[in-house]
């Protein structure tokens, strides 16, 4: 708050101080009094006014100097209160309280949400083991009764359990720092596990598999729950656009996973972000490139959201306008779509 | 025949799995309450434990730590809970497998049956014998009339398999997810190609044709040409 702006504020006051020394002016010229006098008593009043702007000025410019930075630099503005002392005047005792209230009701509805949040959270965790059980049951009922109708029903059911484990990890997404377990992991065990949890899925689908390039005995770090979940989501979309005679590079998807170099690398090994450029990237014209957002997070724990993000943009500014990037910049581009680049370039 | 004990709180799971598991060739006995389980288990001494994590009452680690005090036997933990943590815990405690819930059953089955091989590497497997053939497993040989074949791992696999369920159709995603579970990822085509080879494997033997039979769209059946006429 510089003085030139204070002053421009007292605008009306200043005007009127002004009309009123005129006017006593002239009417201790009509009284009589001598220039001297008049000169003095008007010198008197401009000081006495300019003392008092002068001390409240200062009175109001520490507080609202101390609000203005906080404003700006606060990255959680509603905390602003917490920061301020209450001020001496009267004006700033107001906005101190208003901002305390309005702080104080904005935190209590945040916590309740976050309440609500976390108790839907823990609700659709357990929903989701306790759906596993009568599913698991369908797949044994399917296998013991062998009829027409098991090997396509099976399939669907396969279908179905992908999506509640989808919604399991997209409910545990947003607190990624409890499910986190990193460990070394074979990459190769892990990528082989994972095609065979999905055996039927891509077995119906009339998949091949190219293990080409799939480092036999690398270990890296990671969350091998993640891990497999993504290598899950990939392997649901490369079946979903699948063309007539679909062969699945797994290197490929490796590559897409931001692990390019991994059968050069003879140690345990924190991955890199490699560039990606246009190449690996659908014909965005003739494929719909962007179809499926599924929920996922990039599973290296190595993979800083930055880099990641950034290589990401560079990814999506091949891409034609029609296929809309991910929201740049959160986190949350981070953990939605993988998924459906992969996919296309898989299938 | 080995033996397997489930325990698996949901009734219909269970009873389930029990006909999947009597339907493949095993023993299997189950529990229907919960209070002893260690010791009902230890007591049926059976070859493997198949052991649900979330039971009522009681906690699945504690009793795959109690079992383990007692016994050497192979356990595989099931749950839904589908969690690092449990996975380690239940390792930790003692389990030797760890298979989440839902599963496939063909891939439950192939867990027990590798878990098996492992556990029990000093029992092999009695040969098979369906239509005058006979799978020595161990050996990975198939004799016919006194004259033997090796065969390569994948018929080994392939025929082993049909072997366990003689005289019923066999799908083709029951054999490739079978093969699957070994690290083989036959796609439909090189499936083909590998069961004309084991029928070729099998003809130099003497076997005839109609013994390994195609269904069109089903899966393939092995056929005793000599069930009719007795």
């Amino acid at each position: 708050m510089s003085f030139a702006r204070y002053i421009r504020d007292k605008a009306f006051a200043l005007a009127m101080l002004a009309l009123v020394l005129a006017f006593l002016t002239l009417a201790l010229v009509v009284f009589g009094y001598g220039t001297v006098a008049t000169a003095f008593i008007d010198l008197v009043v401009v000081l006495a006014a300019a003392a008092a702007l002068v001390y409240d000025y200062l009175l109001r410019r520490s507080f609202y100097q101390r609000l203005y930075y906080l404003l700006r630099d606060l990255d959680q503005p509603h905390l602003i209160a917490e920061l301020l002392d209450r001020p001496a005047f009267f004006e700033g005792r107001l906005d101190h309280d208003a901002l305390r209230a309005a702080g104080k009701s904005m935190n209590d509805i945040i916590l309740r949400h976050r309440r609500a949040s976390e108790e839907y959270r823990d609700y659709l965790e357990t929903w989701v083991h306790e759906i596993k059980t009568p599913l698991a049951a369908c797949g044994l009922i399917l296998e013991n009764n062998k009829g027409s109708l098991a090997p396509s029903l099976s399939l669907e059911l396969a279908r179905v359990e992908a999506f509640v484990d989808q919604a399991l990890y997209y409910a545990r997404s947003a607190t990624l720092e409890k499910d986190y377990l990193i460990q070394k992991v074979s990459l190769g065990s892990l990528v082989k596990s994972a095609l065979q949890k999905r055996a039927r899925l891509l077995i119906e689908a009339g998949m091949a598999l190219d293990l080409e390039g799939l480092p036999p005995d690398l270990e890296v770090l990671s969350d091998p729950k993640w891990l497999d979940f993504i290598l899950g989501q990939i392997i649901a979309n490369a079946v979903a656009y699948r063309k007539p005679q679909p062969t699945m590079q797994l290197s490929q998807v490796l590559w897409l996973l931001r692990m390019p170099a991994l059968t050069q690398t003879p140690s345990p090994t924190l991955v890199q972000a490699p560039s990606i450029g246009r190449a690996i990237l659908p014909p965005c014209g003739s494929k719909p490139c962007c179809l499926r957002r599924a929920p996922c997070m990039s599973g290296f724990s190595s993979v800083s959201g930055t880099t990641a993000s950034a290589s990401r943009q560079k990814m999506w500014r091949g891409c034609s306008t029609k296929a809309s990037p991910v929201r740049t910049g959160a986190s949350t581009s981070d953990r939605l779509g993988w998924a459906f680049t992969c996919a296309n370039a898989c299938a | 025949m080995f033996s397997i004990f489930v325990v698996e709180d949901d009734r219909k799971v269970r009873d389930e799995l029990v006909t999947l598991l009597r339907n493949n060739g095993y023993a299997a006995t189950a529990t229907e309450e919960f209070t002893q389980v260690p010791e009902a288990v230890i007591a049926s001494a059976p070859d493997l434990l198949l052991l649900d994590l979330s039971l009522p009452m009681l906690d699945g680690q504690l009793v795959c730590q109690e079992i383990r005090r007692h016994s050497q036997l192979p356990i595989i933990v099931v749950t839904s809970r589908d969690n690092s943590m449990d996975e380690l815990l239940a390792l930790e405690r003692g389990a030797d497998d760890f298979i989440a819930k839902p599963y496939d059953p063909p891939i439950l089955l192939a867990h027990i049956a590798s878990l098996l091989r492992r556990s029990y590497s000093d029992r092999p497997e009695p040969a098979q014998v369906f239509a005058g053939v006979s799978l020595d497993a161990a050996r990975s040989e198939a004799s016919f009339e006194g004259r033997t074949t090796s065969l390569t791992k994948n018929e080994l696999r392939i025929l082993s398999l049909l072997m366990r369920h003689k005289g019923e159709i066999v799908s083709r995603y029951d054999i490739q997810a079978e093969l699957w579970l070994s690290d083989e990822f036959v796609d439909d085509n090189t499936l083909t190609v590998n069961v004309n080879r084991l029928r070729a494997t099998l003809a130099g033997i003497g076997v005839g044709d109609s013994f390994l039979q195609t269904r069109r769209g089903q899966g393939y059946l092995l056929h005793d040409p000599h069930e009719g006429q007795a």
